[in-house]
């Protein structure tokens, strides 16, 4: 016969116990006076390699406008094969910076 | 020097003097205001006196007698004063511009002519020109721009110019929240503006620089800066990283600023708390941008990098200009015994000293330079007929590196690229970018001429000092020339090959070939 609602309950409270016990065990008890870790050189070194990585992504903004700005501005007259417009677009886009 | 009761000594290195914290000071010669600083930016030592170097603008002035004194900048009582006699020089120390108009020193450590030294006019016909840009970039531009940092604080504060200020800063809102989205934004402003007849300096993704030409001759800039929300953030280069949103922006209202109504941002309160701490309401002519690293880091990684090495250069040539050799290189004669008269592209043509020896010789020149104005009085001495035009070419845009690239490969025919003592003095960066415009350049056949220092090089004497330089081996170089597709048809290495005043650098020559 299965057992009732409140049996299971019951058991499940029992598991979670149990469980609850068994990683108390396995965690070290803290010591008394201890002071907390501090980072250590590769820590350090890792946050340093972290800041770098972030900088370089960062940078990423602006060569994806320059290049996005550069197709768009010459891309059509490109597409249309007027050279001389195009000639003409690249000297005022050159100029323009 | 000059001595008074209260410590004050002044000399020409600097003065020293005896103060609390907290104490923002006008330094005056002869009654007229020459620079401010904050007593707290000068720690004092074991005796309580504080010691301060003359800014380098003002050091190199100090020829001559002068009232210095110091003011308290927020009630105008003199703080302490001395009479002091500066270098061998007779009569008063001038401080002034070529054209005798007084300057003082700015936030930046340059002399400028502040604004409570102009004629009332001269302010007024400037503050026309700023209305002009306010109304291109709201009407044309169809972005909200408003009054921002230095400029918005007077206005909020006193509804006027702050005195010791030398230009008006405005800022812009964009909708975009990507940078890339904000900066090309950016990029389609400039161009309206430089339709309209301004010439806009590109200082960086997020700012702008135009320089007004004024009555007297002069010409005074007006800066925009960028700003835009992203993630609750609310961001203007360079000095505005704070939580925010665009309701702190928009919608613009209108002040009165200077006899007229000026937009600025709906909550001017959050930028300039955001900009100058929390202490803003109190005018402080010594204040200086400090941001958090944190915050200074974004707003670079994101919007930086045009600028590196230009205020060196600009320094280099001001300072250093007349003991550069105006004289054709010894390279500059070595590569016109290989390479006949024909299509030259003189990259990073410095003081132009061999875009000269080149036009001379019959070569069809474009000097191209980060800074063409330091190349005006070499090149000045050529006749106007044949005098080229120097381009501006800053190598850490790929944008220009591509565009200018491009202009060079409608030449369809061979040409030569010519760069002494180029390479190392580019970043990585710049110099990857180099290497894409001569691909592009040679696209039609020719050869890229180089002289560039070697790792050699490093430890030798500099006549010039240690500054930025990338030492690199020929090797490398050989290496990267061939991945941009050319052939390495000489390479030498060695000394004696140009000798200057105390160096005699270890050199490469390095001739590169691309086929059409």
């Amino acid at each position: 016969m299965k057992p009732s609602l409140a049996a299971r309950a019951r058991q499940r409270l029992a598991d979670a116990g149990t469980r609850l016990r068994a990683r108390r065990r396995d965690v070290a008890p803290p010591q008394r006076n201890a002071s907390p870790p501090r980072p250590g050189p590769s820590l350090r070194k890792r946050v340093g390699d972290l800041e770098a990585e972030v900088q370089e992504l960062r940078r990423l903004s602006f060569r994806v406008a320059e290049l996005t700005d550069l197709v768009q501005e010459l891309l059509v007259p490109a597409a249309t094969r007027d050279e001389e417009r195009l000639r003409k677009l690249l000297e005022e886009y050159d100029a323009g910076h | 020097m000059g001595e008074l009761g209260t410590g004050f000594r002044v000399d020409d290195d600097g003065f020293s003097f005896q103060a609390e914290d907290g104490l923002v000071l006008d330094v005056l010669f002869d009654d007229r205001r020459v620079w401010s600083l904050a007593s707290d930016d000068f720690p004092p030592d074991g005796s309580g006196t504080r010691s301060v170097s003359w800014p380098l603008p003002i050091r190199k002035r100090l020829e001559g007698a002068a009232t210095v004194e110091l003011r308290e900048h927020a009630t105008g009582a003199t703080f302490a004063v001395t009479e002091a006699s500066f270098g061998k020089g007779d009569g008063r120390v001038l401080l002034v511009d070529s054209a005798g108009r007084p300057l003082a020193v700015t936030k930046w450590g340059r002399l400028n002519r502040p604004f409570s030294t102009l004629d009332r006019d001269v302010v007024d016909a400037y503050l026309d020109q700023v209305e002009q840009v306010l109304s291109v970039l709201r009407d044309e531009c169809g972005v909200p721009a408003f009054l921002a940092f230095g400029s918005l604080l007077g206005a909020v504060r006193e509804g006027k110019l702050i005195g010791h200020d030398v230009d008006v800063d405005l800022g812009y809102f964009s909708r975009h929240e990507h940078p890339a989205d904000v900066i090309r934004e950016g990029f389609r402003i400039e161009r309206v503006l430089r339709s309209r007849g301004y010439e806009p300096v590109r200082e960086n993704g997020g700012f702008l620089a135009i320089f007004l030409p004024q009555p007297d001759g002069t010409r005074r800039n007006l800066d925009i800066f960028t700003a835009f929300c992203c993630d609750g953030m609310l961001y203007q280069v360079h000095d505005v990283t704070t939580p925010g949103s665009e309701a702190d922006v928009l919608p613009l209202r209108t002040i009165h600023f200077e006899g007229r109504r000026i937009p600025v941002p709906s909550r001017p309160e959050v930028f300039l708390e955001a900009a100058y701490g929390p202490s803003w309401r109190v005018p402080n002519p010594a204040f200086q941008f400090n941001p958090r690293r944190l915050d200074r880091r974004r707003i670079h990684g994101w919007f930086g990098g045009l600028r590196e090495r230009r205020d060196f250069w600009s320094r280099h040539y001001a300072a250093e200009g007349r003991r550069i050799p105006e004289t054709p290189s010894p390279f500059a004669r070595w590569v016109a015994e290989r390479e006949p008269a024909g299509r030259l592209f003189d990259v990073g043509c410095g003081n132009g000293r061999d875009t000269r020896f080149f036009v001379a010789h019959g070569y069809d020149v474009t000097p191209l330079d980060l800074l063409p104005r330091a190349s005006r009085r070499v090149l000045g001495r050529l006749p106007a007929h044949t005098r080229p035009q120097v381009q501006p070419f800053n190598l850490q845009s790929l944008r220009q590196a591509l565009a200018t690239g491009g202009r060079a490969s409608f030449e369809r025919r061979p040409v030569t690229v010519y760069g002494r003592f180029l390479l190392h003095a580019l970043s990585d960066y710049s110099r990857e970018n180099f290497w894409r415009f001569t691909s592009m350049a040679l696209s039609g056949g020719g050869r890229c001429y180089l002289e560039f220092r070697t790792d050699r090089d490093a430890t030798l004497p500099k006549a010039f000092g240690r500054h930025f330089r990338r030492f690199l081996s020929p090797e490398a170089v050989a290496a990267e020339a061939r991945a941009a597709g050319g052939r390495v048809v000489h390479t030498e290495a060695g000394r004696s090959m140009s000798p200057f005043e105390n160096e005699d650098p270890h050199l490469c020559r390095m001739i590169v070939e691309w086929k059409p």
